[in-house]
Protein backbone atom coordinates (compact mmCIF):
# COMPACT_ATOMS: atom_id res chain seq x y z
CA UNK A 1 0.00 0.00 0.00
CA UNK A 2 2.87 2.22 0.60
CA UNK A 3 3.84 2.75 -3.12
CA UNK A 4 0.44 4.16 -3.89
CA UNK A 5 1.50 7.61 -1.69
CA UNK A 6 3.34 9.99 -3.54
CA UNK A 7 5.79 12.37 -1.82
CA UNK A 8 7.22 16.20 -1.81
CA UNK A 9 10.27 16.57 0.13
CA UNK A 10 11.15 19.68 0.03
CA UNK A 11 14.26 20.54 1.75
CA UNK A 12 17.63 23.18 0.54
CA UNK A 13 19.83 20.63 2.52
CA UNK A 14 21.08 18.43 0.10
CA UNK A 15 22.52 15.79 2.57
CA UNK A 16 19.34 16.25 4.95
CA UNK A 17 17.01 15.86 1.60
CA UNK A 18 19.34 12.64 0.22
CA UNK A 19 18.75 11.00 3.32
CA UNK A 20 15.25 11.18 4.49
CA UNK A 21 14.95 10.25 0.24
CA UNK A 22 16.23 7.42 0.49
CA UNK A 23 15.07 6.17 3.75
CA UNK A 24 11.31 6.93 2.48
CA UNK A 25 12.13 4.93 -0.63
CA UNK A 26 13.62 2.27 1.05
CA UNK A 27 10.29 2.10 2.99
CA UNK A 28 8.41 1.86 -0.40
CA UNK A 29 7.15 5.23 -0.39
CA UNK A 30 7.55 7.41 -4.30
CA UNK A 31 9.23 10.51 -3.27
CA UNK A 32 10.29 13.13 -5.78
CA UNK A 33 12.96 15.66 -4.45
CA UNK A 34 13.36 19.52 -4.71
CA UNK A 35 15.41 21.62 -3.19
CA UNK A 36 14.72 25.10 -4.01
CA UNK A 37 10.66 26.86 -3.56
CA UNK A 38 10.64 26.86 -6.99
CA UNK A 39 11.34 23.60 -8.06
CA UNK A 40 8.89 22.67 -5.15
CA UNK A 41 6.45 24.54 -6.15
CA UNK A 42 7.03 23.41 -9.99
CA UNK A 43 6.75 19.55 -8.68
CA UNK A 44 3.19 20.55 -6.60
CA UNK A 45 1.84 22.07 -9.73
CA UNK A 46 2.40 19.28 -12.34
CA UNK A 47 1.97 16.33 -10.25
CA UNK A 48 -0.15 15.27 -7.48
CA UNK A 49 1.09 14.28 -4.12
CA UNK A 50 -0.74 12.93 -0.84
CA UNK A 51 1.92 13.85 1.46
CA UNK A 52 4.70 16.19 1.35
CA UNK A 53 7.84 17.13 3.59
CA UNK A 54 8.82 21.13 3.77
CA UNK A 55 11.90 22.35 5.62
CA UNK A 56 10.40 25.03 7.26
CA UNK A 57 13.62 27.49 6.83
CA UNK A 58 13.99 28.23 3.10
CA UNK A 59 15.77 30.74 1.03
CA UNK A 60 12.66 33.18 0.17
CA UNK A 61 10.07 31.51 1.49
CA UNK A 62 9.37 30.34 4.53
CA UNK A 63 8.17 26.37 4.88
CA UNK A 64 4.23 27.75 6.24
CA UNK A 65 3.78 30.05 3.34
CA UNK A 66 4.95 27.52 0.69
CA UNK A 67 2.64 24.96 2.38
CA UNK A 68 -0.07 27.29 1.73
CA UNK A 69 0.57 27.09 -1.97
CA UNK A 70 0.90 23.74 -2.21
CA UNK A 71 -2.40 23.34 -0.69
CA UNK A 72 -3.71 25.81 -2.65
CA UNK A 73 -3.55 23.92 -5.67
CA UNK A 74 -4.16 20.61 -3.76
CA UNK A 75 -6.73 21.26 -1.02
CA UNK A 76 -6.27 17.56 0.84
CA UNK A 77 -2.15 17.82 0.47
CA UNK A 78 -0.82 16.80 3.91
CA UNK A 79 2.07 18.72 4.84
CA UNK A 80 4.61 17.39 7.34
CA UNK A 81 7.05 20.62 8.50
CA UNK A 82 10.71 19.77 8.93
CA UNK A 83 12.49 22.51 11.62
CA UNK A 84 15.75 23.01 12.91
CA UNK A 85 14.43 25.15 15.88
CA UNK A 86 10.81 24.07 17.22
CA UNK A 87 9.42 26.59 18.60
CA UNK A 88 5.50 27.37 20.01
CA UNK A 89 5.10 30.20 17.59
CA UNK A 90 6.49 28.15 14.58
CA UNK A 91 4.03 25.39 15.94
CA UNK A 92 0.92 27.11 16.21
CA UNK A 93 1.64 28.82 12.83
CA UNK A 94 2.06 25.47 11.50
CA UNK A 95 -1.01 23.95 12.91
CA UNK A 96 -3.00 27.11 11.56
CA UNK A 97 -1.63 27.07 8.21
CA UNK A 98 -2.96 23.69 7.69
CA UNK A 99 -0.09 21.00 8.27
CA UNK A 100 -0.50 17.67 9.90
CA UNK A 101 2.30 17.43 12.28
CA UNK A 102 5.73 18.78 12.45
CA UNK A 103 9.14 17.45 12.91
CA UNK A 104 11.99 18.76 14.73
CA UNK A 105 15.84 17.90 13.59
CA UNK A 106 17.49 15.62 13.97
CA UNK A 107 15.47 13.09 14.39
CA UNK A 108 15.09 9.57 14.77
CA UNK A 109 14.46 7.60 10.63
CA UNK A 110 11.27 6.21 12.94
CA UNK A 111 9.71 9.19 13.73
CA UNK A 112 9.50 10.08 10.08
CA UNK A 113 8.34 6.64 9.01
CA UNK A 114 5.90 7.25 11.67
CA UNK A 115 4.21 9.90 10.46
CA UNK A 116 4.41 8.81 7.00
CA UNK A 117 2.47 5.69 7.81
CA UNK A 118 -0.22 7.38 9.75
CA UNK A 119 -0.96 9.08 6.63
CA UNK A 120 -0.58 6.07 4.52
CA UNK A 121 -2.89 4.34 6.59
CA UNK A 122 -5.72 7.61 6.18
CA UNK A 123 -5.34 7.69 2.76
CA UNK A 124 -6.03 2.96 2.30
CA UNK A 125 -9.13 3.95 5.00
CA UNK A 126 -10.28 6.18 2.45
CA UNK A 127 -9.81 3.60 -0.23
CA UNK A 128 -11.51 1.11 1.57
CA UNK A 129 -14.41 2.51 2.27
CA UNK A 130 -16.00 3.43 -1.28
CA UNK A 131 -14.48 0.33 -3.19
CA UNK A 132 -12.47 1.52 -5.54
CA UNK A 133 -15.13 3.22 -7.01
CA UNK A 134 -17.32 6.28 -6.76
CA UNK A 135 -21.27 6.01 -7.10
CA UNK A 136 -23.87 8.70 -8.03
CA UNK A 137 -26.53 9.24 -9.98
CA UNK A 138 -27.17 11.59 -12.87
CA UNK A 139 -30.51 12.49 -14.47
CA UNK A 140 -31.89 9.24 -12.87
CA UNK A 141 -29.17 6.95 -13.75
CA UNK A 142 -25.83 5.64 -11.81
CA UNK A 143 -23.06 6.65 -12.90
CA UNK A 144 -19.81 5.37 -11.88
CA UNK A 145 -15.79 6.50 -11.30
CA UNK A 146 -13.49 3.96 -11.00
CA UNK A 147 -10.13 4.81 -9.01
CA UNK A 148 -8.65 3.09 -6.15
CA UNK A 149 -5.55 4.78 -5.90
CA UNK A 150 -4.78 6.95 -2.82
CA UNK A 151 -4.87 9.98 -6.04
CA UNK A 152 -8.48 9.14 -6.94
CA UNK A 153 -9.71 8.87 -3.14
CA UNK A 154 -8.54 12.11 -2.47
CA UNK A 155 -10.48 13.37 -5.61
CA UNK A 156 -13.74 11.57 -4.36
CA UNK A 157 -12.81 12.64 -0.82
CA UNK A 158 -12.70 16.34 -2.62
CA UNK A 159 -16.14 15.91 -4.81
CA UNK A 160 -17.78 14.95 -1.44
CA UNK A 161 -16.53 18.05 0.45
CA UNK A 162 -16.95 20.38 -2.25
CA UNK A 163 -20.50 19.39 -4.19
CA UNK A 164 -22.57 21.10 -1.12
CA UNK A 165 -20.87 24.34 -1.67
CA UNK A 166 -21.59 27.04 -4.24
CA UNK A 167 -18.27 27.42 -4.78
CA UNK A 168 -17.00 27.79 -8.49
CA UNK A 169 -14.74 24.74 -9.39
CA UNK A 170 -12.21 24.63 -11.62
CA UNK A 171 -11.12 21.09 -12.88
CA UNK A 172 -7.96 21.39 -14.39
CA UNK A 173 -6.19 17.59 -16.31
CA UNK A 174 -5.27 16.44 -19.48
CA UNK A 175 -7.72 15.56 -22.06
CA UNK A 176 -9.74 12.14 -21.37
CA UNK A 177 -9.11 12.33 -17.88
CA UNK A 178 -12.47 12.57 -16.98
CA UNK A 179 -12.76 16.55 -16.27
CA UNK A 180 -16.80 16.53 -17.43
CA UNK A 181 -17.56 13.19 -15.30
CA UNK A 182 -16.11 14.65 -12.31
CA UNK A 183 -18.13 17.99 -12.86
CA UNK A 184 -21.36 16.05 -13.44
CA UNK A 185 -20.61 14.07 -10.47
CA UNK A 186 -20.50 17.56 -8.36
CA UNK A 187 -23.74 18.87 -9.83
CA UNK A 188 -25.11 15.25 -9.05
CA UNK A 189 -23.89 15.80 -5.15
CA UNK A 190 -25.06 19.02 -4.49
CA UNK A 191 -27.91 20.78 -3.35
CA UNK A 192 -29.06 21.50 -7.46
CA UNK A 193 -28.82 17.89 -8.44
CA UNK A 194 -32.71 18.12 -9.24
CA UNK A 195 -31.81 21.73 -11.47
CA UNK A 196 -30.57 21.26 -14.74
CA UNK A 197 -26.79 20.47 -15.67
CA UNK A 198 -25.92 21.73 -19.37
CA UNK A 199 -22.85 21.82 -20.50
CA UNK A 200 -20.78 23.47 -23.34
CA UNK A 201 -17.44 22.98 -25.62
CA UNK A 202 -16.00 26.12 -25.84
CA UNK A 203 -13.62 25.12 -28.66
CA UNK A 204 -15.83 24.21 -31.02
CA UNK A 205 -18.04 26.72 -32.07
CA UNK A 206 -16.69 30.22 -33.70
CA UNK A 207 -17.27 33.61 -31.43
CA UNK A 208 -20.28 34.25 -32.91
CA UNK A 209 -22.48 31.10 -32.53
CA UNK A 210 -20.77 30.95 -28.92
CA UNK A 211 -22.05 33.50 -27.65
CA UNK A 212 -25.51 32.77 -29.10
CA UNK A 213 -25.52 29.23 -27.91
CA UNK A 214 -24.27 30.84 -23.91
CA UNK A 215 -26.39 33.78 -23.85
CA UNK A 216 -28.96 33.22 -26.37
CA UNK A 217 -30.73 35.54 -28.95
CA UNK A 218 -33.56 37.94 -29.74
CA UNK A 219 -34.71 39.16 -32.90
CA UNK A 220 -36.63 42.29 -33.88
CA UNK A 221 -36.42 45.36 -32.82
CA UNK A 222 -34.13 45.96 -29.72
CA UNK A 223 -37.28 47.74 -27.36
CA UNK A 224 -39.64 45.24 -28.39
CA UNK A 225 -37.48 41.77 -30.00
CA UNK A 226 -38.67 38.58 -29.50
CA UNK A 227 -36.79 35.15 -27.68
CA UNK A 228 -35.85 33.59 -30.93
CA UNK A 229 -33.16 31.46 -28.65
CA UNK A 230 -33.38 31.09 -24.83
CA UNK A 231 -29.50 30.21 -24.63
CA UNK A 232 -28.00 27.30 -22.35
CA UNK A 233 -27.31 29.86 -19.47
CA UNK A 234 -30.99 30.90 -19.08
CA UNK A 235 -31.78 27.35 -19.13
CA UNK A 236 -29.73 26.41 -16.56
CA UNK A 237 -31.30 29.21 -14.24
CA UNK A 238 -30.92 27.41 -10.40
CA UNK A 239 -28.75 24.45 -11.52
CA UNK A 240 -25.12 24.12 -12.85
CA UNK A 241 -23.15 25.35 -16.06
CA UNK A 242 -20.22 23.64 -17.10
CA UNK A 243 -17.52 25.36 -19.55
CA UNK A 244 -15.10 22.61 -20.74
CA UNK A 245 -11.70 23.76 -22.19
CA UNK A 246 -12.97 27.49 -20.88
CA UNK A 247 -9.14 28.83 -22.34
CA UNK A 248 -10.21 28.89 -25.36
CA UNK A 249 -12.96 31.55 -24.69
CA UNK A 250 -12.31 34.64 -27.13
CA UNK A 251 -11.15 37.84 -24.57
CA UNK A 252 -14.51 39.40 -26.00
CA UNK A 253 -16.89 36.37 -23.95
CA UNK A 254 -14.77 36.11 -21.48
CA UNK A 255 -16.02 39.50 -20.31
CA UNK A 256 -19.41 38.68 -20.75
CA UNK A 257 -19.26 35.27 -18.96
CA UNK A 258 -17.41 37.32 -16.22
CA UNK A 259 -19.99 40.07 -15.94
CA UNK A 260 -22.76 36.75 -15.69
CA UNK A 261 -20.62 35.65 -12.92
CA UNK A 262 -20.57 38.81 -10.96
CA UNK A 263 -24.03 40.93 -10.87
CA UNK A 264 -25.58 37.29 -11.68
CA UNK A 265 -27.08 38.76 -15.03
CA UNK A 266 -27.00 38.64 -18.79
CA UNK A 267 -28.33 40.10 -22.08
CA UNK A 268 -28.81 37.93 -24.88
CA UNK A 269 -27.64 38.70 -28.58
CA UNK A 270 -29.52 41.34 -29.64
CA UNK A 271 -31.71 42.23 -26.70
CA UNK A 272 -30.95 45.19 -24.14
CA UNK A 273 -33.07 43.42 -21.38
CA UNK A 274 -30.94 42.11 -18.67
CA UNK A 275 -31.84 38.16 -17.38
CA UNK A 276 -31.57 37.75 -13.75
CA UNK A 277 -29.97 34.13 -13.63
CA UNK A 278 -28.53 31.72 -10.76
CA UNK A 279 -26.14 29.33 -11.73
CA UNK A 280 -23.39 27.75 -10.14
CA UNK A 281 -20.38 27.38 -12.62
CA UNK A 282 -18.09 24.72 -12.91
CA UNK A 283 -15.29 25.31 -15.54
CA UNK A 284 -12.40 22.50 -16.91
CA UNK A 285 -9.26 22.88 -18.94
CA UNK A 286 -6.36 21.09 -20.10
CA UNK A 287 -4.28 24.16 -20.49
CA UNK A 288 -2.20 26.14 -17.80
CA UNK A 289 -4.73 29.38 -17.14
CA UNK A 290 -1.93 31.10 -15.76
CA UNK A 291 0.45 30.98 -18.68
CA UNK A 292 -2.83 32.30 -20.80
CA UNK A 293 -3.43 35.01 -18.00
CA UNK A 294 0.90 35.93 -19.08
CA UNK A 295 0.52 35.68 -22.59
CA UNK A 296 -2.79 37.45 -22.15
CA UNK A 297 -4.98 35.13 -23.61
CA UNK A 298 -7.43 34.74 -20.79
CA UNK A 299 -8.53 37.80 -18.04
CA UNK A 300 -6.62 37.50 -15.05
CA UNK A 301 -9.78 38.33 -12.50
CA UNK A 302 -11.99 35.39 -14.83
CA UNK A 303 -9.20 33.37 -13.72
CA UNK A 304 -9.69 34.21 -10.00
CA UNK A 305 -13.27 33.74 -10.22
CA UNK A 306 -13.22 30.27 -11.54
CA UNK A 307 -10.76 28.97 -9.95
CA UNK A 308 -12.01 28.99 -6.22
CA UNK A 309 -11.68 25.36 -5.81
CA UNK A 310 -8.89 24.44 -8.27
CA UNK A 311 -9.40 20.11 -8.66
CA UNK A 312 -6.45 18.61 -10.68
CA UNK A 313 -7.49 15.53 -12.31
CA UNK A 314 -4.37 12.96 -12.56
CA UNK A 315 -2.79 11.32 -15.81
CA UNK A 316 -3.80 7.95 -16.43
CA UNK A 317 -0.06 7.54 -16.44
CA UNK A 318 0.12 9.02 -13.12
CA UNK A 319 -1.96 6.44 -11.62
CA UNK A 320 -1.80 2.79 -13.06
CA UNK A 321 -2.37 1.01 -10.05
CA UNK A 322 -6.00 1.72 -11.05
CA UNK A 323 -5.64 0.50 -15.04
CA UNK A 324 -6.29 -3.06 -14.01
CA UNK A 325 -9.98 -2.06 -12.68
CA UNK A 326 -10.18 0.09 -15.11
CA UNK A 327 -9.91 -2.22 -17.78
CA UNK A 328 -12.55 -5.18 -15.64
CA UNK A 329 -14.69 -2.25 -15.87
CA UNK A 330 -14.44 -1.51 -19.62
CA UNK A 331 -14.83 -5.19 -20.27
CA UNK A 332 -18.26 -5.23 -18.80
CA UNK A 333 -19.60 -2.10 -20.45
CA UNK A 334 -18.57 -3.11 -24.16
CA UNK A 335 -19.32 -6.90 -23.41
CA UNK A 336 -22.59 -6.42 -25.11
CA UNK A 337 -20.39 -6.03 -28.86
CA UNK A 338 -19.78 -9.75 -28.91
CA UNK A 339 -23.08 -10.71 -28.82
CA UNK A 340 -23.26 -13.74 -26.15
CA UNK A 341 -19.59 -14.92 -26.05
CA UNK A 342 -18.60 -12.52 -23.29
CA UNK A 343 -14.63 -11.63 -22.69
CA UNK A 344 -13.96 -13.05 -19.02
CA UNK A 345 -10.77 -11.35 -18.76
CA UNK A 346 -7.46 -10.17 -20.40
CA UNK A 347 -4.31 -12.15 -20.17
CA UNK A 348 -1.31 -11.20 -17.96
CA UNK A 349 1.17 -9.82 -20.90
CA UNK A 350 -1.62 -7.79 -22.41
CA UNK A 351 -2.52 -6.05 -18.88
CA UNK A 352 1.28 -5.23 -18.46
CA UNK A 353 1.50 -3.61 -22.04
CA UNK A 354 -1.51 -2.08 -20.66
CA UNK A 355 0.05 -0.78 -17.49
CA UNK A 356 3.29 0.16 -18.94
CA UNK A 357 1.84 2.02 -22.39
CA UNK A 358 2.08 6.07 -21.44
CA UNK A 359 -1.63 6.68 -22.28
CA UNK A 360 -1.51 10.28 -23.71
CA UNK A 361 -5.27 9.88 -24.43
CA UNK A 362 -6.09 8.79 -20.71
CA UNK A 363 -8.95 7.25 -19.58
CA UNK A 364 -10.95 7.47 -23.08
CA UNK A 365 -7.92 6.01 -25.25
CA UNK A 366 -7.70 3.22 -22.81
CA UNK A 367 -12.03 2.62 -23.16
CA UNK A 368 -11.17 2.81 -26.87
CA UNK A 369 -8.68 0.10 -26.67
CA UNK A 370 -10.90 -2.03 -24.95
CA UNK A 371 -13.62 -1.78 -26.91
CA UNK A 372 -11.38 -2.22 -30.49
CA UNK A 373 -10.11 -5.24 -28.50
CA UNK A 374 -13.22 -6.56 -27.45
CA UNK A 375 -14.86 -6.68 -30.79
CA UNK A 376 -11.45 -8.04 -32.77
CA UNK A 377 -10.64 -10.52 -29.79
CA UNK A 378 -11.61 -14.50 -31.13
CA UNK A 379 -11.06 -15.85 -27.51
CA UNK A 380 -12.32 -15.52 -24.66
CA UNK A 381 -9.56 -13.56 -22.86
CA UNK A 382 -8.28 -10.55 -24.36
CA UNK A 383 -4.54 -11.23 -25.98
CA UNK A 384 -1.89 -8.69 -26.71
CA UNK A 385 -2.55 -9.97 -30.14
CA UNK A 386 -5.63 -7.58 -29.94
CA UNK A 387 -3.80 -4.52 -28.70
CA UNK A 388 -2.81 -2.16 -31.10
CA UNK A 389 0.03 -2.21 -32.50
CA UNK A 390 1.89 1.05 -30.91
CA UNK A 391 0.96 0.11 -27.54
CA UNK A 392 2.71 -3.72 -28.37
CA UNK A 393 5.47 -1.59 -29.38
CA UNK A 394 4.98 1.04 -26.64
CA UNK A 395 5.69 -1.65 -24.18
CA UNK A 396 9.15 -2.96 -26.16
CA UNK A 397 10.33 0.42 -26.08
CA UNK A 398 9.92 1.03 -22.36
CA UNK A 399 11.90 -2.27 -21.96
CA UNK A 400 14.30 -0.86 -24.46
CA UNK A 401 14.90 2.62 -23.12
CA UNK A 402 13.41 4.82 -20.09
CA UNK A 403 12.42 7.83 -21.87
CA UNK A 404 11.12 11.14 -20.38
CA UNK A 405 7.28 12.02 -20.53
CA UNK A 406 8.16 14.95 -22.63
CA UNK A 407 10.29 12.96 -24.92
CA UNK A 408 7.44 10.44 -25.75
CA UNK A 409 4.85 13.23 -25.89
CA UNK A 410 7.55 14.92 -28.81
CA UNK A 411 8.32 12.22 -30.60
CA UNK A 412 4.40 10.84 -30.88
CA UNK A 413 3.13 14.74 -31.71
CA UNK A 414 6.05 14.52 -34.55
CA UNK A 415 5.05 11.39 -35.77
CA UNK A 416 1.13 12.60 -36.25
CA UNK A 417 2.24 15.43 -37.85
CA UNK A 418 4.13 13.40 -40.27
CA UNK A 419 1.16 10.55 -40.34
CA UNK A 420 -1.59 14.12 -41.67
CA UNK A 421 0.80 15.94 -43.39
CA UNK A 422 1.37 18.71 -40.75
CA UNK A 423 -2.61 18.81 -40.91
CA UNK A 424 -3.59 20.72 -37.79
CA UNK A 425 -6.92 19.82 -37.45
CA UNK A 426 -6.44 16.12 -38.54
CA UNK A 427 -3.27 15.72 -35.93
CA UNK A 428 -5.39 17.39 -32.99
CA UNK A 429 -7.82 14.84 -33.61
CA UNK A 430 -5.96 11.87 -33.79
CA UNK A 431 -4.20 13.61 -30.97
CA UNK A 432 -7.46 14.27 -29.24
CA UNK A 433 -6.51 17.66 -28.01
CA UNK A 434 -7.61 20.85 -29.66
CA UNK A 435 -5.90 22.89 -31.92
CA UNK A 436 -4.78 25.44 -29.84
CA UNK A 437 -3.23 23.33 -27.33
CA UNK A 438 -1.78 21.13 -30.18
CA UNK A 439 -0.42 24.71 -31.44
CA UNK A 440 1.08 25.52 -27.68
CA UNK A 441 2.79 21.97 -28.12
CA UNK A 442 4.47 22.57 -31.60
CA UNK A 443 5.69 25.76 -30.19
CA UNK A 444 7.02 24.05 -26.86
CA UNK A 445 8.87 20.96 -28.37
CA UNK A 446 10.11 23.07 -31.32
CA UNK A 447 8.26 21.41 -33.81
CA UNK A 448 7.03 23.97 -36.43
CA UNK B 1 -17.00 14.22 -44.99
CA UNK B 2 -19.79 12.38 -45.14
CA UNK B 3 -23.02 13.64 -43.25
CA UNK B 4 -26.51 12.52 -42.80
CA UNK B 5 -29.33 14.56 -42.87
CA UNK B 6 -32.60 13.82 -41.12
CA UNK B 7 -35.49 15.47 -42.26
CA UNK B 8 -39.41 15.40 -42.43
CA UNK B 9 -40.76 14.63 -45.75
CA UNK B 10 -43.04 17.62 -45.47
CA UNK B 11 -39.84 20.01 -45.07
CA UNK B 12 -39.13 21.89 -48.59
CA UNK B 13 -36.70 24.58 -47.20
CA UNK B 14 -33.66 22.53 -47.24
CA UNK B 15 -32.75 22.93 -50.73
CA UNK B 16 -29.60 25.63 -49.84
CA UNK B 17 -28.69 24.18 -47.01
CA UNK B 18 -28.35 20.95 -49.17
CA UNK B 19 -26.47 22.99 -52.20
CA UNK B 20 -24.44 24.57 -49.24
CA UNK B 21 -23.25 21.11 -48.42
CA UNK B 22 -22.81 20.24 -51.97
CA UNK B 23 -20.27 23.57 -52.88
CA UNK B 24 -18.64 22.68 -49.72
CA UNK B 25 -17.57 18.60 -50.72
CA UNK B 26 -19.94 17.34 -48.34
CA UNK B 27 -21.45 14.14 -49.29
CA UNK B 28 -24.73 13.89 -48.27
CA UNK B 29 -27.25 11.45 -47.23
CA UNK B 30 -30.58 11.79 -46.49
CA UNK B 31 -33.41 9.87 -44.41
CA UNK B 32 -36.55 11.20 -43.54
CA UNK B 33 -37.28 9.37 -40.06
CA UNK B 34 -35.32 8.92 -37.05
CA UNK B 35 -35.16 5.12 -37.17
CA UNK B 36 -34.00 4.91 -40.64
CA UNK B 37 -31.51 7.45 -39.56
CA UNK B 38 -30.47 5.36 -35.86
CA UNK B 39 -30.13 2.29 -38.71
CA UNK B 40 -27.57 3.55 -40.88
CA UNK B 41 -25.70 4.97 -38.23
CA UNK B 42 -25.11 2.00 -36.87
CA UNK B 43 -24.10 0.65 -40.15
CA UNK B 44 -21.20 3.53 -40.42
CA UNK B 45 -19.89 6.61 -39.06
CA UNK B 46 -20.84 10.25 -40.22
CA UNK B 47 -19.20 12.99 -39.21
CA UNK B 48 -21.70 15.08 -38.59
CA UNK B 49 -25.49 14.70 -38.32
CA UNK B 50 -27.99 17.37 -39.14
CA UNK B 51 -31.51 16.52 -37.08
CA UNK B 52 -34.89 18.31 -37.48
CA UNK B 53 -36.54 18.42 -34.85
CA UNK B 54 -40.12 18.43 -36.91
CA UNK B 55 -38.67 14.97 -37.92
CA UNK B 56 -38.50 13.80 -34.25
CA UNK B 57 -42.27 12.86 -33.30
CA UNK B 58 -41.16 10.40 -30.74
CA UNK B 59 -39.21 12.84 -29.09
CA UNK B 60 -35.69 14.50 -29.70
CA UNK B 61 -33.97 13.69 -26.94
CA UNK B 62 -34.62 10.08 -27.08
CA UNK B 63 -33.19 10.08 -30.88
CA UNK B 64 -29.91 12.41 -29.70
CA UNK B 65 -29.40 9.99 -27.10
CA UNK B 66 -29.85 6.61 -29.80
CA UNK B 67 -27.78 8.58 -32.41
CA UNK B 68 -24.90 9.13 -29.51
CA UNK B 69 -25.13 6.06 -28.34
CA UNK B 70 -24.39 4.46 -32.01
CA UNK B 71 -21.59 6.74 -32.60
CA UNK B 72 -20.78 8.64 -29.33
CA UNK B 73 -17.91 10.60 -32.07
CA UNK B 74 -20.32 12.14 -34.41
CA UNK B 75 -21.35 15.36 -34.16
CA UNK B 76 -25.08 16.81 -34.37
CA UNK B 77 -26.64 19.72 -35.07
CA UNK B 78 -30.47 20.12 -34.18
CA UNK B 79 -32.32 22.72 -36.47
CA UNK B 80 -36.15 23.56 -35.72
CA UNK B 81 -38.78 25.83 -37.30
CA UNK B 82 -40.44 26.34 -34.11
CA UNK B 83 -38.48 27.00 -30.37
CA UNK B 84 -40.00 26.36 -27.18
CA UNK B 85 -38.36 26.48 -24.02
CA UNK B 86 -38.45 22.78 -23.50
CA UNK B 87 -37.70 22.11 -26.58
CA UNK B 88 -34.60 24.03 -26.45
CA UNK B 89 -33.78 22.27 -22.59
CA UNK B 90 -34.35 19.03 -23.92
CA UNK B 91 -31.56 19.41 -26.73
CA UNK B 92 -29.44 20.89 -24.96
CA UNK B 93 -29.36 18.50 -22.33
CA UNK B 94 -28.07 16.00 -24.62
CA UNK B 95 -24.70 18.34 -25.75
CA UNK B 96 -25.40 18.88 -28.83
CA UNK B 97 -22.66 20.80 -31.42
CA UNK B 98 -24.87 23.47 -32.03
CA UNK B 99 -28.82 24.01 -31.68
CA UNK B 100 -30.35 26.03 -34.67
CA UNK B 101 -33.70 28.13 -35.09
CA UNK B 102 -34.72 28.57 -38.72
CA UNK B 103 -35.58 32.02 -38.21
CA UNK B 104 -32.02 33.09 -37.05
CA UNK B 105 -31.04 32.84 -41.14
CA UNK B 106 -29.65 30.26 -42.72
CA UNK B 107 -26.26 31.63 -42.59
CA UNK B 108 -26.00 30.89 -38.64
CA UNK B 109 -26.16 27.35 -39.83
CA UNK B 110 -23.91 27.31 -42.72
CA UNK B 111 -21.42 28.59 -39.81
CA UNK B 112 -21.69 25.74 -37.64
CA UNK B 113 -21.74 23.10 -40.60
CA UNK B 114 -18.37 24.52 -41.13
CA UNK B 115 -16.81 24.67 -37.62
CA UNK B 116 -18.05 21.17 -38.05
CA UNK B 117 -15.97 20.89 -41.07
CA UNK B 118 -12.89 21.93 -39.45
CA UNK B 119 -13.06 20.04 -36.83
CA UNK B 120 -13.02 17.03 -39.10
CA UNK B 121 -10.06 18.43 -40.69
CA UNK B 122 -12.32 18.94 -44.27
CA UNK B 123 -11.86 22.68 -44.33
Amino acid sequence: MSSHINILLLDDNHEFAGACCLLLQQAGYHVDLATTVEEGLKLGSSRTYQVALVDYRLPGMNGIEVMRRLKKENPLLEVIIITGHATLEMAVEAGRGGAFDYISKPFEPDKLLGLVTQLAQKFRGAGEQSGGAFDFVFDGAPVRIIGASSVMQQIFSLIDKIAPTESTVLILGESGTGKELVAKAIHAKSLRADKPFFAMDCGSLVESLFESELFGHAKGSFTGAYVTKHGAFELANNGTFFFDEIGNISLNVQAKILRTIQEKEFRRVGDTTTIKVDVRMIAATNLDLMQAVGDGTFREDLYYRISVIPLKLPALRDRRDDIPLLVDYFIKKHNYRRRGRDIQSISPDALDMLTQYNWPGNIRELENVIERAIVIEESLDISSASLPIHIQRGSEDTHREALSLADVERNHISKILKMTDRNITHAARLLDIDRKTLYDKIRRYNLS
Amino acid sequence: MYCLFIVTPQNVSNSELEQFLHVNHVDCEIVYDPFTGIQRVQEQHFDLIILDAEACTAGIDRAIRLLKGCDPYTRIIVKTNINTRDLESSVRKEQVFYYHVNSLGLNDLQIAVKSALQLSGTL
